[in-house]
């Protein structure tokens, strides 16, 4: 039988179900699904308690219940779940009955260990034991991990036909403890199709006030709040909660004033504290004003369109950069990691990624990308591709709210991408052109907008969640195109009221001084209203454009942006001013921002090989033997090679300006891994550093490795040496195995390894071929190898 | 808490030879970064200790540990602190982001944030030491999991046993490590009589990491 769920009225729910069992003897460490076996009529009980005093829909006993926790107690998810369901089914009555799941108690790779693909697997579990049993609706609680969340929503939306509700925890500074503020997780959440959203537990309610506040503004659900019963003290040896019945039941009533509407209590709480929240069933939910958002989000920070003009980073595409090729048919992300960094210290509020080659797998490489890109960096990502399934592999496993790149007027398009749109939640870029191309006039593109405006409609899709590009022509060869897409911007956004976007740089294709054509075409575009930009960030001349039109468009309020960014005259770094200097001296003192000045003066007279071998190496060698000796730290073997770097940097431009072949040093390739299950990964990079510095192509697998990508890595690039790095006793097992794996398929590579519990004995034990006790001596062992083969 | 510039040194393998300028800038950078960036958080519960033949009982609860070291180092406690302390995922996902654009700042960032969690473990010690000595206890040292015999797998019980991921958001791996990556858990035992090494931090030598980079006494 299917209950109907009232949101005309206010919802209550019941109060928390881990308080009453602890004062009815539940010891700690024991998990208390447990009861739903053990101790039946106890949880009866009190989900009779809490229907009693009122509760509209009471929780199940299966907060915990996932088989990552319950395998540890022996226990089983279907029992304990539909057992859970069903008492509380024989309780309810006529009443709704939610079946409660909470956090895994694990993060998610790439932060954690655990994979997208087994969390979704943990809670599919308990969403089709709990439908089956006969659950209501479901909810999802006490979550801290947006990511998490979004996991569990996906898994509950897609095996099971009932209403989820989803709610966050939030800490006293406004965050969740994985950094997610309101904001961010009402426009990541609320798109995924959830029937009503909120905060619960961690907080009592006098600082759960203004997040819910915040948490009205922008959601289009109705909005549920079960705070605790504020925090908890040592009373005489007992633990009480600070707030009573009645002073909850008054910040309950200011709650559903700002426009709560389904309210319960959570840890601290009793059937008392319900009891005083009945006559606030006696109030109409609040007619809340929606604040409609055109914002794309990570997991961290959210981006409002429209705000101020936004950058979107156009460097994350291999086409026409080799080293981006290499780098994804390699699988070594750091690589992008660091083209990802720069764009972002550079001014980029949103970075563009599309992995579009012909050789690899484009929708599995997607996907692993935007893991490790929201492993590290807080920017939303502009999923680009032109293939439905490579979009959905990247929206699935995006953290936040992503931006889908592109969809156009084209009626298959739009009815092949719409639902993806409309499934994960996600913002879109819209092309206004069609089947017969991209119309010539401003009017016409203004047509296909209005089109593309009304299917998104009919999916359900708000027009907020779309971005217009109103397209850019090469100024070379369709001049008279370019006013159009001038005024097309105005005309869009005033008739249609959607946000817009360009691709700046095509418009000074074929053209000389592109820069020049492109800051200026930016300047006239944001002009004309422009709401985001898509260019590289990277060149100084186009930030520095942007900069300037957000004093002259009045975004930059009072100039403080610019007047901070532009007033000192750049203090020159002394170090900077050193050109005529030893390139020994500057790597041997680790002057880092000479570097580069000095490389490029030794170009003018050396050829780049001249300047590795006579230069660069000798004064390697000589940092590495004093830290050898012990007359130096590894920070400074560290910043001389950190400063090697920027050296190196300046060589491959100089070769590319040059036009020559890409620099091959030929001394070795070497593969690098930190292996399963291991998060540790500084040891490995001051490995691959040091390597590099000497000339040898690395390849950076990462860390958390697994086996079999290992493998692949040293069959199909045909490595020789490879390196593994394990901290802990625990994860030099998984080293063990793996190097197991490679003797077995017969690859004939060498295994290198180091980490903190090895030792030279131990690494032969588990059958390496070679053991690093440091960064230093990685290098030794590389060069040996690759002298003799 | 407060981060001690010469632990952090010590971390980064310094010792004996002159120091330059330059890298006391950047710890004191690094330091006042990681105070911004941490999110500090801690749970504690007292327990009473029943030893047995091989094994340690916390009463109230359905933990015992068959650990030999941990049982010496405990001693004559009637009572243990069990621990748990973070610095939360912020510091981490710093220190990954640094060790892809400066790799100098990333190693220098994650020593200053292994002093930290220390420092704030030592503060959290702190307060259970003057609840204990109002009742006439003194503290032992820290004691963590991975230490002598005391199995890098309890990670996993400690923290159940806390309900440290709701409280504080810590979470540890199949491979027992912990995440957030700097944090720790540790007993400590209450005890009537004075443990004959006073409370001091926990050694290099009592760990088991022989060849870790940040080990402070001669590697292998």
């Amino acid at each position: 039988m299917k209950r109907k769920i009232d949101y005309e009225n206010i919802l209550l729910f019941d109060g928390a179900m881990g308080t009453l069992l602890q004062s009815y003897g539940l010891k700690t460490g024991q998990p208390p699904e447990s009861y739903n076996i053990l101790g039946q009529e106890l949880i009866a009980q009190i989900h009779g308690e809490y229907l009693q005093a009122g509760a509209d829909i009471i929780t199940t006993n299966t907060f915990g219940a996932n088989s990552l926790k319950l395998s540890q107690y022996g226990l089983s998810v279907n029992e304990i779940v539909t057992s859970g369901v069903n008492i509380a089914r024989q309780a309810a009555k006529d009443k709704l009955v939610a079946l409660d799941i909470g956090p895994l108690g694990q993060f998610i790779e790439p932060y954690g260990t655990l994979s997208f693909d087994e969390a979704y697997l943990l809670f599919k579990e308990q969403v089709i034991f709990g439908a089956k049993a006969g659950a209501d609706l479901i909810l999802i609680e006490t979550m801290t991990d947006l990511y998490e969340l979004k996991v569990a929503v996906l898994a509950a939306t897609e095996n099971s036909n009932l209403p989820v509700f989803a709610t966050m925890t939030f800490q006293a500074d406004g965050k969740t403890l994985m950094g997610t503020e309101p904001l961010t997780m009402v426009n990541t959440i609320s798109g995924l199709g959830v029937k009503a959203l909120g905060i619960n537990c961690s907080l009592g309610p006098i600082e759960t006030l203004p997040l819910l506040e915040e948490i009205v503004k922008y959601a289009k659900v109705p909005v549920i709040a079960r705070p605790n019963a504020g925090l908890p003290k040592e009373n005489q040896g007992e633990t009480v909660f600070e707030i009573g019945p009645e002073e909850f039941a008054s910040f309950a009533k200011q709650m559903v004033q700002k426009g709560v509407s389904i309210i319960g209590g959570c840890c601290g709480t009793n059937p008392k504290y319900i009891q005083a929240l009945k006559e606030l069933k006696t109030v109409k939910p609040l007619k809340r004003q929606i604040q409609k958002l055109t914002a794309v989000s990570s997991a961290t920070k959210t981006v409002i369109i429209g705000e101020k003009p936004a950058v979107i980073g156009e460097r994350l595409n291999p086409t026409g950069k080799r080293y981006l090729q290499e780098a994804l048919s390699q699988k070594d992300f750091s690589v992008l990691l660091q083209e990802a960094i720069k764009q972002k210290e550079a001014g980029a509020d949103l970075l563009d990624v599309n992995v579009g080659l012909p050789e690899i797998d484009e929708a599995k490489t997607m996907a692993e990308v935007i893991k490790q890109l929201q492993g590290i960096i807080d920017l939303p990502l502009s999923i680009d591709s032109m293939n439905r399934d490579v979009l959905e592999a990247a929206v699935r496993v995006y953290n936040g709210k992503p931006l889908i790149n592109s969809v156009n007027g084209k009626d298959d398009v739009m009815a092949e991408l719409f639902p993806l749109v409309k499934k994960y939640g996600a913002c879109a870029v819209c092309l206004t052109l069609d089947e017969k191309g991209i119309p010539p006039t401003a009017e016409k593109r203004l047509e296909i907008a209005k089109r593309i405006v009304n299917k998104a409609a009919q999916y359900g899709i708000d027009k907020e969640d779309l971005i217009m590009d109103c397209l850019v022509l090469t100024a070379s060869t369709e001049q008279s195109q370019i006013p159009e897409t001038l005024r097309a911007i105005s005309l869009i956004k005033k008739e249609l009221g959607v946000k817009t976007v360009l691709g700046i740089s095509n418009v000074s294709f074929g053209l000389p001084d592109r820069t020049l054509l492109n800051k200026t075409f930016l300047a006239l575009a944001l002009g004309a209203g422009l709401d985001a930009a898509i260019i590289d960030p990277l060149d100084a001349e186009m930030i520095a454009t942007l900069d300037a039109c957000n004093v002259l468009l009045a975004f930059d309020i009072n100039a403080n942006r610019f007047l901070t960014k532009y007033s000192s005259i750049k203090k020159q770094d002394p170090q900077a001013q050193i050109t005529e200097e030893d390139l020994k001296k500057v790597i041997g003192c680790g002057l880092k921002a000479a570097a580069s000045g000095v490389t490029k003066n030794l170009l003018k007279k050396l050829t780049p090989l001249q300047v590795i071998d006579q230069y660069i190496i000798p004064a390697l060698d000589e940092v590495g033997l004093k830290y050898e000796k012990g007359e130096l730290y590894l920070p400074h073997l560290i910043q001389a090679a950190e400063t090697t770097r920027v050296a190196f940097e300046v060589i491959k431009t100089h070769n590319l300006e040059e036009k020559k072949a890409s620099l091959d040093l030929n001394k070795g390739k070497i593969a690098l891994a930190t292996v399963e299950g291991d998060i540790h990964d500084i040891g490995k990079n001051m490995v691959k550093l040091l390597l590099e510095n000497y000339g040898f192509k690395v390849i950076d697998l990462g860390r958390d490795v697994s086996q079999q990508v290992i493998l692949k890595t040293v069959r199909e690039e045909k490595i020789e040496l490879l390196g593994l790095s394990a901290l802990m006793t625990t994860t030099v097992k998984n080293m063990e195995k793996t190097i197991a794996a490679i003797r077995k398929e017969g690859l004939d590579c060498k295994v290198m390894v180091g980490g903190a519990v090895l030792n030279k004995e131990y690494a032969s034990l588990i059958g390496a071929d070679y053991y690093g006790r440091d960064a230093r001596e990685a290098v030794k062992i590389a060069r040996e190898f690759f002298k003799k083969n | 808490m407060k981060i001690n510039q010469n632990e952090v040194l010590g971390y980064l393998g310094y010792r004996g030879l002159k120091i330059e300028a330059d890298i006391r800038n950047l710890i004191e950078a690094c330091s006042s970064e990681i105070l911004n960036l941490a999110r500090p958080k801690n749970v504690y519960e007292i327990y009473r200790l029943e030893s047995e033949a091989d094994q340690i009982r916390l009463q109230e609860s359905f933990l015992s540990f068959k650990s030999h070291d941990l049982q010496n180092h405990l001693g004559d406690s009637s009572y243990c602190a069990v621990m748990a302390v973070t610095l939360g995922s912020e510091v981490d996902k710093k220190i990954d982001y640094l060790a892809q654009s400066d790799l100098l700042k990333a190693m220098v960032m994650d020593a200053t944030a292994s002093t930290a969690i220390e420092a704030y473990g030592n503060e959290v010690c702190d307060l259970i030491r003057v609840l204990a000595s109002k009742n006439g206890f003194f503290l032992t040292k820290r004691y963590s999991p991975g230490y002598g015999d005391f199995p890098l797998e309890s990670q996993q019980q400690l923290l159940n046993l806390l309900n440290a991921y709701s409280k504080i958001g810590l979470t540890v791996t199949k491979s027992s490590l912990l995440i957030p990556r700097k944090s720790i858990t540790a007993i400590v035992g209450l005890t009537k009589t004075p443990p004959v090494n006073a409370p001091v931090n926990k050694r290099c030598s009592d760990c088991k990491m022989v060849n870790c980079w940040l080990r402070r006494e001669p590697k292998e």
